[in-house]
């Protein structure tokens, strides 16, 4: 078994400093703006957290740089590719187990905090002119700096403490983005669902943290993911119908966590409400870093997954079914953020999948299972496409911002013709889109081709079937997305009067702000380029830490056996592209019915399944109806009741006592008599009454 | 006898006596002041609780600077007191005055002082023209703010003074002197049916208090020694016959005053109709007596009644956790809001208590401070809230974020520490209590354990609930007159914050020196 | 065994022969001032009392107590005697101003020397029964304590339910007479003797109660006579009548004085040599005690006459009392050491009370909604009403929570957990009734709440205490606190 090394004290370099200021830099960032800075200068608030959040960019890229030449380049030193830069106990737990804090150094995390600090780098930057006419901007950029601190210790824990620690910090900062206009009731609504809703899959996810650390005697990814966990937990408790095995339900518990905050279907209902919230914050959270951190979770835990019977079909199947889902259900939706949104959730199940078909065979050796994992060749492709979608898809939510700045709505309806007035969005969202639809040569394709590829190498024909139906999907609604906003003629009064009349626009300040634009074209080079420059680094270095040496040879060779499937799914993606074109370019069709008309697919397409309503359903009817409320009625009318009861009982007690005591001499005589002949007559008759209250010896 | 042990600092035990001794003569001296002169009455009061926090504050830096206490890991089931002292008080029933700290009882006192420094603050404006609203007539003259302070610091008084006592008679006796003030304060300073909700209170933890008599004096004749002393109590095996009715006796006895379900039905009313300052003391610390007596005389001096019973017990408590989480969702009120969220949160106190092992019985002690440290400052900032807007309905506020921006952000932020959010104290706790309680033996602790962590789930619907309705949304017409939180209100949040960070983010110093104190009371669980 | 004539026996009896010639000389006072008769009458037995009290405190006593014919003196005994005695200087202090007319909406008290005299008579009385050493001189203590309590409570001549009151306690104490004199009666039949020390071989011997059955209801009568004294449940239903009907201060003695006589009798004899263990007359004590607590608790909650309320309480204070003799055999020290203890404290808190009552009263009628107010008429009043009230609760640091400790003490010690249970239940309860008058007392006058009554009913004039009501009302408040913090008085009782 590899062991991490934490870099030792010879080493102790600039990567170790560059490290902690990785952690410390956005920190610094949220607590300058939210103590100080963001409450008076609002406008310094802005360049100071981008400056600073620049200086973590940089240092990310030392680190990489630094994990490269110290680690990468020494195998015989760190032959799993493996480092900690630093680690502190948090709390101890007595034996082995603690909860840790540290900076775990591996290919995934080191080109996660690159991702990471690089989109938020930008969003910061273009948020700047966003925010500049918004009440409140210093608490936004605080909150920004909170969450990036918050995804970057969630990115380099190297434990499953640390990862909770850090999974609800996330899910705090997001949710106080997303209710960023707090007078604004839909997104106070929707800030609460998307926090009630990831608390719901995290309270299973804890679960199965507590489980893992009790079992296993750690929370260390290492051990954790080390085939001695596995074994350890490899257990049936219970019996008969109540029999269940300790492994599955465990890795089920810890992909719950993942489950909710990549918002795989059902869980799925908060991201497209999260939209609610500034446009910046869903470029950043919402499609690039936060909502990947349960298919990051999921690889981290791979191997543990992987050594389980059932859970990765499980992360394949939930993977598979959001997938073809959203995009099923981003062909019909109105709002530009939205769509993107749907389309996020299509590309997360599409990570998700690529993991869950990375299924390995499991040998019987001597003594229990042992899990070997054969073909890892998903694990690489679904990192990869978590590397390539950042940059598109933020790029495409970045772009959305100008548009809605520019038309000053979310529908898709009002925007339309924008492309003379928009030059570098039109650009730079073509490009987005068509990385998004997996043109060749755009960043998409590449790992689009991985993730079919990987899932066609172990047989999966079923989930490469949900792939490439999701990639003429995506091809058709992003076609759809891109048509009706840049072509055609201006829709309402905002754009028309923006196209008629320059004065008007303005009025509104440029159409296309360059501090805004800025960011924008910095992304459309990634979202070209990363595909084939990244595949091959990929390929060579992202595995996971247990795998044998042998898995990418038998990767390459799997995927080039499947020349054709390339042919396929870009088929099918011109196909999409070319309906999209068919149908809109032409105004055959218009963006949407504005009332309930509609073919019935449309509409139950539209009404996203009805999911909402059956949430609503849950908790209102049932939930409420037949918890809360039964809870509160007892609360109020038994337990309180009985001491209010208690209390009528006595006094009614006291007036008996009240009325037979009324002063007659006579009934006063009477009473002591009857009293001492009783006591005479019970004690003679050797009743135990007398001694009712008696001595307990 | 069992001689009295200390390590350190044997002349501090002095300053030990002083910390219920100088709310008690703070008293004293507030009776002295013209009832006119109330800044300088609460100015005076604000004075001596300060003194008392630097107080309690030098005792906890001498303690933890001190060597830990050796021998503990070991088998050794004898506690060892720092400052401990011991004087024969009444000799007919060889009562004595033995006190004397260890890590669990200094950070309970620490969390009194803090509590206590920031009451004071956040009851500025009692007695105070207009002050308070529509609170008692006694309180809105100008009459008020001196027997509202002497009856605070007699409460405080007898806090401090059942932290630090090892006699159980002394201990009794310093628990019921917080009955009265407690009763009083409610009933003359309180709000809303503030008579009924005294009333209430006070009987059911008085008819706990019965139980704890009961229990206490078991212990002194049962034990063949008729002594009071915890310390030699704990040195004697009880008869299992006797363990097993004497100890759920005392366990139920501190359970009622510890908030356990189903007699949490005290604590709702009383919370919601008390003064801010008394809501953060009594629950914050008050009731924090019933489950450090749980621990430190039921289970400790009892320890195979624990083994017999603490099944039993755990049933309740994840019930409480559960059923105060429910009933939280439906309140209206943000007071009773906070008091259910206190049922399901000492619910977790229990459950911590129940699992029997280290790990969940320092979430237990864990659970006590951050929940004491949390629900005190929500108490805050929902009475000052109230001073503002004069109601406390849900309903009845919207958007008051942008009117008083301050005191909405430490809503937030305490209210994100209520529902554990890890970096708060309520995490370090609750993942302790959860921990312990998965690594217990018995399916029917772990099931305890699913119901309880499922319990953050219900937390955070009623905490969002409560957070969107009051600070978020459409801001009333009315909110622009609002003024947000004054200096001295901001010291006595920014105090309780302060501490709710501390010990969410650096919990191992003081987790090291509450386990070096948990272990004679588990190796005594263990033998 | 003292001669008449010798040192020991003068120091032991002096002081009864000095109260009994006090008595004397108070009832003659009235022929001496005929003007001021009433000031002077009340020096003159406040005087001899103090002296009276010097002489229990400074004259030694032989260890072992000395002893003559039927009567003994003993250092536990002279600690009853020094209680009955304080009893009724704060008796005579308080009644002081009852002679004062316009000082009591009942009218002003007549006849100062029969007054005192009576008082003064009744308490030689208790201090024979204290004493005795055989059941005849304990009858005629008990007689003369009692006896001149019925012309006290009819001492209002001008007052119906004065009088009203005097004829049912003569008539419930004739029957309580007749039950003592069966009960002595069928103890001389068993034991042939009256004098304690044959009792107690007989009691001794006795291998079973079948074995003698008048012995038993020998014991259980004079029992039952006692429990008139004690007001114990079930002879207890003379006690609202009697107390609500009597004049204040007499009131005052009967829940005090009378009371302690009363509780000193039952220890005497239940202690003594009638302590059983045989027929187990714990468990009698015990079934008497929760049932005097559940009745008083009770009677308590729905009372408004003050002094009715008080009979309740009194009774349900006698419960508690009661538990003391369910110790069983051993306990008799601690059992007398927290009876003694407690009813020092009990007495000085009800004194409090009855000062608060008797201030009150001068403007209004003696009901608990007449207190109304009071913490704005006068905070120091309300002050000590509140103390005395938490001190009769139990609640620390005040005296009473640690006399109640002691009488629980004693139950605990022979093992009657479920008695100890139900007493501390008693106490919560009594905290609700308690508080019924301390929340008066606070409650604001001028407020919605008292809408029913009109304001011109509530008396809102301030109290104004004199310079001695000041005193006393001050050394009331340390005592309530001091008895309960300082062992020094326990300490002394439990040295005799």
């Amino acid at each position: 078994m590899d062991n991490p090394v934490l870099l030792t004290q010879e080493a102790w370099s600039s990567l170790q400093t560059a490290a902690w200021a990785v952690l410390i830099l956005p920190l610094l960032s949220f607590l300058v703006n939210g103590l100080w800075l963001g409450r008076k200068h609002e406008r310094a608030a802005g360049w100071t957290a981008t400056a600073l959040l620049g200086a973590t960019l940089a240092c990310a890229l030392h680190v990489a740089s630094g994990w490269r030449s110290l680690v990468l380049q020494h195998p015989e030193l760190y032959p799993s590719r493996t480092a900690l830069a630093w680690e502190h106990v948090w709390l101890n737990f007595g034996g082995n187990l603690s909860a840790r804090l540290g900076f775990y150094l591996d290919p995934a995390s080191v080109m996660m905090i690159v991702v990471v600090s690089a989109i938020s780098f930008l969003v910061h930057f273009y948020s700047i002119r966003y925010m500049k006419h918004e009440r409140g901007a210093g608490r936004f950029f605080a909150l920004l700096s909170l969450f990036t601190f918050a995804m970057l210790g969630l990115i380099v824990s190297g434990n499953l403490i640390q990862t909770f620690f850090f999974w609800e910090l996330v899910g705090a900062a997001s949710y106080l983005l997303i209710g960023f206009w707090y007078t604004k009731p839909a997104a106070v609504a929707a800030s609460k669902k998307a926090f009630v809703l990831t608390r719901f899959a995290d309270a299973f996810f804890l679960m199965g943290v507590l489980l893992t650390g009790v079992n296993t005697g750690s929370f260390d990814f290492l051990v954790v993911n080390g085939p001695a966990a596995a074994a350890e937990l490899n257990r049936t408790l219970g019996a008969g119908l109540f029999a269940f095995k300790l492994l599955s339900v465990t890795t089920v518990l810890l992909y719950m966590g993942a489950w909710g905050k990549s918002a795989m279907f059902p869980f799925h209902v908060w991201l497209p409400d999260a939209m609610e919230g500034p446009t910046p914050v869903s470029a950043l959270i919402h499609s690039a870093t936060m909502v990947v951190a349960g298919v990051y979770l999921t690889a981290r835990l791979f191997p543990l997954f992987a050594a389980a019977e059932h859970t990765l079909q499980l992360v394949a199947f939930t993977g598979a079914l959001t997938a073809v889902f959203a995009a099923a259900v981003a062909c019909t939706q109105t709002d530009l953020k939205r769509i993107l949104a749907f389309s996020t959730l299509s590309q997360l199940g599409l990570m998700m999948l690529a993991l869950g078909v990375s299924i390995p065979t499991v040998a019987n050796g001597g003594g229990g299972a042992v899990t070997t994992i054969a073909n890892t060749a998903g694990y690489t492709a679904a990192l990869f496409h978590v590397f390539t979608h950042a940059f598109f898809k933020s790029l495409l939510f970045l772009s959305a911002g100008v548009i809605i700045h520019a038309i000053h709505s979310n529908d898709l309806r009002d925007a339309g013709g924008l492309r003379k007035k928009m030059p570098w969005t039109y650009i730079s969202t073509l490009a987005a889109c068509l990385a998004l639809a997996g043109l060749w040569p755009f960043a998409g394709f590449f790992s689009k081709e991985e993730i079919l590829g990987a899932a066609l190498g172990n047989g999966h024909f079923t989930f490469v079937a949900a792939g490439l139906l999701t990639g003429g999907l995506t091809a058709f609604y992003m076609t759809r997305y891109f048509v009706l906003v840049f072509h055609g003629s201006a829709r309402t009064h905002a754009s028309s009067a923006m196209n008629a009349d320059h004065a008007g626009a303005a009025h509104h300040g440029p159409t296309e702000p360059l501090l805004m634009v800025l960011p924008l074209i910095v992304l459309t080079v990634p979202s070209v380029l990363v595909g084939w420059l990244g595949r091959n680094a990929f390929l060579k270095d992202m595995l996971p830490w247990t795998s044998s040496a042998t898995a990418p040879v038998e990767h390459l060779e799997a995927h080039a056996g499947f020349p054709w499937m390339v042919l396929v799914a870009t088929a099918l993606a011109l196909s999409g592209i070319g309906t999209g074109l068919y149908l809109y370019g032409r105004k055959r069709w218009t963006a949407g019915y504005a009332d309930d008309r509609g073919p019935w697919l449309y509409r139950i397409l539209r009404d996203k399944l009805y999911v909402d309503e059956v949430y609503s359903f849950l908790i209102r009817k049932v939930g409420s109806r037949f918890v809360i409320t039964p809870a509160d009625w007892a609360e109020r009318k038994i337990l309180n009741a009985s001491f209010d009861q208690g209390g009528g009982v006595l006094n009614k007690l006291a007036r008996g006592l009240s009325r037979y005591q009324n002063g007659q001499v006579q009934r006063s005589v009477a009473t002591a008599l009857l009293g001492l002949v009783l006591l005479l007559a019970l004690y003679f008759s050797g009743s135990p009454l007398p001694h009712l209250f008696g001595s307990l010896k | 006898m069992t001689p009295v042990s200390t390590f350190a600092y044997s002349a501090a035990s002095n300053l030990l006596t002083l910390t219920w001794a100088l709310p008690l003569a703070s008293a004293a001296a507030l009776a002295l002041f013209p009832r006119q002169r109330v800044s300088a009455i609460r100015r005076f009061a604000l004075a001596a609780n300060t003194l008392n926090l630097i107080l309690v504050a030098v005792l906890t830096v001498l303690f933890f600077k001190s060597p830990p206490v050796p021998n503990t890991s070991s088998g050794g089931t004898e506690t060892m007191l720092a400052f401990a002292a011991d004087h024969e008080w009444l000799s007919v029933l060889n009562v004595h005055y033995l006190i004397g700290v260890d890590a669990i009882s200094i950070t309970l006192m620490l969390l009194a002082a803090v509590i206590l420094f920031s009451g004071t603050l956040a009851s500025w404006t009692i007695g105070a023209p207009g002050g308070t609203g529509k609170v008692a007539a006694l309180a809105s003259s100008e009459n008020g703010a001196k027997e509202f302070f002497i009856l605070l610091q007699i409460l405080a008084a007898g806090v401090f003074g059942c932290f630090i006592s090892f006699d159980l008679f002394t201990f009794f006796v310093f628990n019921e002197l917080t009955l009265i003030p407690t009763y009083l304060l409610i009933a003359l300073f309180g709000s809303g049916r503030r008579e009924y909700a005294a009333m209430k209170l006070t009987l059911i933890l008085m008819g706990g208090s019965a139980l704890i008599f009961l229990g206490i004096f078991g212990l002194y004749f049962e034990s063949g020694i008729h002594s009071f002393s915890i310390l030699e109590l704990s040195q004697v095996r009880f008869h299992p016959d006797f363990q097993g009715w004497a100890f759920p006796v005392l366990f139920l006895g501190f359970g009622i005053l510890g908030n356990m379900f189903p007699f949490h039905i005290w604590s709702p009313d009383g919370h919601a109709s008390a003064p801010t300052a008394v809501s953060m003391l009594l629950a914050g610390v008050h009731m924090k007596l019933g489950a450090y007596g749980c621990l430190r005389i039921a289970m400790y001096l009892l320890p195979e009644g624990a083994g017999m019973w603490m099944n039993v017990f755990l049933i309740p408590a994840v019930v409480g956790v559960v059923w105060g989480g429910f009933v939280a969702v439906r309140q209206k009120d943000l007071k009773y809001m906070n008091a259910y969220s206190s049922v399901s949160h000492c619910g977790l106190v229990f459950v911590g208590l129940a699992t029997l092992n280290l790990i969940g019985l320092r979430g237990a002690v864990l659970q006590m401070l951050a929940h004491g440290f949390i629900t005190a400052t929500v108490f805050a900032v929902i009475g000052m809230i109230y001073q503002r807007t004069h109601t406390r309905r849900i309903p009845d506020m919207s958007g008051l974020m942008r009117s008083i921006p301050f005191l909405s952000v430490v809503f937030v932020i305490a209210g994100m520490a209520a529902l554990g959010l890890p970096g708060f104290a309520g995490f370090a706790a609750e993942l302790n209590i959860f921990l312990g309680a998965f690594a217990a033996a018995g399916t029917l602790a772990r099931m305890g354990a699913v119901l309880a962590v499922l319990s953050i789930i219900v937390s955070a619907i009623y905490i969002l609930r409560a957070v969107n309705g009051v600070l978020h949304g459409p801001p009333k017409e009315n909110a622009a007159v609002l003024s947000d939180a004054v200096p001295v209100e901001k010291i006595a949040l920014l105090t309780l914050l302060a501490a709710i960070l501390v010990l969410g983010l650096w919990p191992g110093p003081v987790v090291h020196r509450i386990d070096d104190a948990l272990m004679p009371i588990l190796n005594n669980l263990k033998r | 065994m003292s001669t008449p004539f010798s040192t020991p026996f003068l120091s032991a009896f002096l002081p009864d022969l000095a109260l009994l010639v006090l008595a004397l000389v108070v009832l003659t006072t009235e022929i001496v001032f005929r003007k001021h008769q009433a000031r002077w009458t009340a020096r003159v037995a406040v005087a001899g009392l103090a002296a009276v009290l010097i002489l229990l405190a400074a004259l030694p006593l032989p260890s072992g107590g000395v002893a003559y014919a039927g009567y003994q003196v003993t250092r536990s005994v002279v600690v009853w005697k020094q209680l009955f005695a304080l009893a009724t200087l704060a008796t005579i202090l308080l009644s002081r101003s009852y002679f004062r007319n316009g000082h009591s909406l009942r009218g002003a008290l007549a006849n100062p020397g029969a007054f005192y005299g009576l008082l003064l008579f009744s308490t030689t009385g208790m201090f024979a029964l204290v004493s005795a050493r055989d059941l005849l001189t304990f009858y005629i203590g008990l007689e003369l304590a009692t006896l001149p309590l019925y012309a006290l409570t009819a001492l209002q001549p001008r007052n119906a339910g004065s009088i009203e009151a005097g004829s049912k306690y003569m008539l419930m104490g004739a029957f309580a007479s007749a039950l003592s004199l069966f009960g002595i009666s069928f103890l001389y039949g068993a034991a042939g003797s009256l004098g304690f020390d044959a009792l107690a071989k007989v009691a001794s011997a006795q291998p079973s109660l079948s074995a003698q059955p008048f012995l038993l209801a020998g014991v259980l009568m004079l029992l039952g006579s006692l429990g008139f004294k004690l007001a114990m449940v079930p002879f207890q239903m003379w006690a609202p009548d009697v107390y609500e009907g009597a004049p204040t201060a007499v009131t005052a003695f009967l829940s005090t004085g009378s009371k302690a006589a009363a509780v000193a009798a039952t220890t005497t004899l239940f202690l003594g040599p009638l302590n059983l263990p045989r027929i187990d007359l714990g468990a009698i004590f015990a079934l008497a005690a929760v049932l005097s607590l559940l009745a008083g608790t009770l009677g308590a909650m729905r009372q408004s006459n003050l002094r009715r309320f008080i009979a309740y309480s009194s009774i349900a204070q006698a419960g508690y009392m009661l538990m003391a003799f369910t110790g069983g055999e051993g306990s008799e020290a601690a059992a007398r050491i927290a009876l003694q203890y407690n009813l020092l404290v009990y007495g000085t808190a009800s004194f409090a009370l009855f000062f608060v009552v008797s201030l009150v009263g001068r403007s209004a009628p003696e009901t608990i909604p007449s207190l109304r107010g009071l913490s704005a008429r006068s905070p120091a009043l309300a002050a000590l009403l509140a103390l005395s009230l938490f001190s009769l609760i139990g609640i620390p640091p005040l005296a009473g929570f640690l006399g109640k400790f002691l009488l629980f003490a004693v139950a605990a010690r022979n093992g009657h957990y479920t008695l100890i249970f139900i007493g501390a239940l008693a106490v919560a309860l009594s905290f609700y009734y308690y508080m019924r008058l301390l929340k008066e007392a606070y409650q604001p006058v001028q407020t919605a709440e008292n809408r029913g009554a009109p304001a011109s009913a509530v008396p809102l004039s301030p109290i104004r205490l004199s310079l001695a009501g000041k005193c006393a009302a001050a050394l009331l408040a340390i005592l309530l606190v001091v008895l309960g913090t300082c062992p020094g008085m326990l300490n002394f009782i439990a040295s005799r």
